[in-house]
């Protein structure tokens, strides 16, 4: 057990006193930031960023990877209270959380759902714990045609995956790789869609997309729709909080299959919120009160709960071991790590271990501090989201602007940060995906690096993709992905014309 | 929370979600034109050194605008109707977004000339006067406290300076 030995160490390293305070800190941003509109984990870290140059980079993650766990536990207080889901992935979490807390069990709900968000992300965490060195290890051994192979299964998985039509994720992780080749090519050192100016040769920042896109877009969708909490009341004390915790005991098995369910899931790109759905339907089917789904039932709100954080937290494997991060939070994390210099890949875990397992240990920590934090400050946040949105809504832009400032104080990024804003809240209209863009941004250097590597290698030749069994099958898993939604729409054609004829003859 | 109630007394809508769907696609079917011209003009065959700088984008190129056409073939599907003739935005709608855009717009402008700090005060007072409907006065508190708070935690705390205008300067800061 090397692993517990190492993970012993980054406990020593994360338990100063300074680091608890960013840790708690870190959670108690990260849950307002869950729960205010324009402002999720992906946007807030990438606001706050430019905070954390000046600390050291073990505490900087800590408070960066907090807000993480703390948006995640986050979601489910709008979702419970005000029915309102404050990202898709806590959509499933409304469907019985809200019920509940309309019945006066508000309480009840909220401490279930984070006991359950508790459970599945330290599922999650052993996952990776044990999981991870593994894996690195494995990837220490792939060359560019691998990476390339598994940055098209990363794209493919969200064309398959999501519920937006798979054209709409194609086009989005276009214009996300199309961002990503603006200014100038570090290989040959030609200057790309420029079009002579100089303000585009440093290219398209991914935080400044994500700002604008997640920011201000999501603002603008809010406020067509005349956004207003009204909520129920809802009341935590310890008594609530220990009789709810003596009821859980009994779903235990709801627990283990959506933890489960969610870690599978979530290593995948765009996995928590089919993970979510799926540990639904499945609760539904498992338990005996199946029927009353919907009506309040403690069963559908620990299925999706569970296996949403538990999905969200898997994200992180493929983020630390490979270098591709599974969701836009995840992939700003990834922006960070690299601002401090630190290259996530297989590499990191032999070349900067203390950091590696100081940031497994702050994840096990931190979640035991979201579980504190939330269950203590559910009335402060629940108070902060009356307060009206015409006062929130300006704050919210202004620490957008000064986050896009900051990323490389430029005015132009702001400007820029504006057009993503228009084209964002065009884009999440229309059901386009916006983590593919997001993605493809952050991924696009490291993706034509390998592809031209891989060309190179071969001379031309694609075929190298499928030149030995490793690449071939990652290609081959790409390649079924990708083609997996025509089949399936194929497929509900013809099965649904035959069901109509057979209608229509009888 | 009555205030934040945008008007609502407008229902009829602006545009349908097809055309909307169109446009977009359109969109991205000009910047992948624009991605394959610059790639075909930098280069997109193989060079003495491997693949041109053009190489890797033309493709990129190609298959943004496979994808959009994609959906505009699929936005005029008969299969679609319902969907698409849904509306993409109604004019209460409309009022909404653009009275949230404008001011943002003013303030981007305004942050390069009166710096950070003053055009804050003044995009909050506007969005909370025209989104909130308060008095003047009523928006002088937050005008004043929270681009306060930002000078003391960026430029106090974290050492991170922020645009400033001729107002800081006069005041030595």
């Amino acid at each position: 057990m090397e692993e517990l030995g190492l993970l012993l160490g980054g406990m020593q390293t994360v338990l100063t006193p300074m680091n608890v305070v960013l840790m708690f800190v870190g959670i108690f941003l990260g849950v307002l930031m869950g729960v205010l509109p324009g402002l999720g984990g992906a946007n807030g870290i990438a606001i706050l960023l430019p905070l954390t140059f000046s600390m050291d980079p073990v505490s900087a993650i800590i408070m960066l990877s907090c807000i993480y766990w703390g948006s995640l536990f986050g979601g489910a207080i709008t979702a419970i209270i005000f029915n309102i889901p404050g990202c898709s992935y806590s959509v499933a979490t409304t469907f019985d959380g809200y019920p509940l807390a309309k019945r006066g069990m508000a309480g009840e709900a909220l401490t279930t759902s984070f006991t359950a968000s508790f459970i599945g992300a330290f599922f999650a965490i052993l996952l990776i714990t044990f999981l991870a060195p593994i894996i690195a290890e494995y990837a220490l051994r792939f060359g560019p045609p691998e990476y390339f192979a598994i940055m098209c299964v990363t794209f493919a998985a969200f064309m398959s995956m999501g519920k937006e039509a798979a054209s709409k994720v194609l086009v989005a992780a276009m214009f996300g790789f199309g961002l990503a080749c603006v200014g100038m090519d570090v290989v040959t050192g030609a200057l790309r869609m420029t079009f002579g100016t100089s303000e585009l040769m440093r290219g398209f920042e991914f935080l400044i997309a994500v700002i604008g896109m997640f920011g201000l877009g999501e603002i603008l969708v809010s406020m067509e729709e005349g956004l207003s909490f009204k909520g129920v009341a809802a009341k935590i004390d310890p008594k609530v909080v220990l009789k709810t915790w003596g009821m859980l005991g009994k779903h235990w098995a709801n627990f283990l299959r959506s933890m489960v369910l969610g870690s599978c899931l979530g290593i995948a790109p765009a996995g928590a919120t089919p993970a979510s759905f799926m540990a639904y339907g499945i609760a539904k089917k498992f338990s005996k009160n199946g029927d009353k789904f919907g009506t309040g039932e403690l069963d559908g709100l620990i299925g999706p709960e569970t296996a949403n954080n538990a999905a969200g937290t898997a994200a992180l494997l493929p983020m630390l071991t490979l270098g591709i991060p599974g969701s836009p939070t995840a992939a700003v994390l990834l922006g960070g790590l690299m601002i401090w210099g630190l290259q996530p890949g297989p590499l990191l875990f032999t070349e900067q271990k203390d950091f590696v397992w100081g940031l497994i240990a702050s994840m096990y920590l931190g979640n035991i501090a979201g579980l504190i934090v939330c269950l203590t400050t559910v009335p402060l946040i629940a108070a902060i989201l009356r307060v009206p949105f015409s006062i929130i809504a300006p704050i919210i832009l202004i620490a957008c602007s000064i986050g896009a400032y900051t990323v490389a104080n430029a005015q132009g990024d702001v400007w820029y940060m504006v057009v993503f804003g228009a084209i964002g809240y065009c884009m999440k209209k229309l059901k386009y995906p916006l983590a593919p863009v997001v993605l493809a941004l952050v991924l696009g250097g490291g993706t034509e690096n390998a592809f031209r590597q891989a060309m190179l290698m071969s001379n031309g030749e694609l075929g190298i993709f499928f030149s030995n069994g490793i690449v071939a099958s990652i290609m081959w898993l790409a390649i079924i992905l990708a083609f997996l939604p025509v089949v399936t729409s194929l497929y509900q054609k013809f099965y649904v014309s035959k069901k109509m004829a057979a209608d229509s003859a009888s | 929370m009555e205030q934040d109630q945008a008007a609502h007394g407008d229902d009829k809508s602006l545009v349908s979600t097809r055309a909307m769907d169109i446009a977009l696609a359109l969109f991205f079917i000009a910047l992948g034109a624009i991605v394959i011209f610059d790639s075909v003009r930098i280069g997109n065959s193989w060079g003495d050194m491997g693949p041109e700088s053009g190489y890797f984008p033309f493709y990129i190129g190609c298959l943004l605008i496979f994808g959009a056409v994609l959906i505009i073939v699929s936005a005029m599907m008969p299969g679609n109707k319902a969907v698409g003739d849904s509306s993409f935005v109604t004019r209460g709608q409309i009022k909404s977004v653009i009275k949230v855009y404008i001011p943002t717009v003013l303030y981007v402008f305004l942050m390069s000339y009166i710096g950070l700090y003053a055009a804050a005060a003044l995009y909050i007072i506007g969005f909370m006067m025209v989104n909130g409907g308060y008095s003047f006065v009523r928006t002088l508190p937050y005008a004043i406290i929270v681009p306060a708070c930002i000078f003391v935690m960026f430029e106090v705390w974290f050492l991170v300076p922020l645009p400033k205008g001729p107002i800081e300067a006069a005041l030595g800061l």
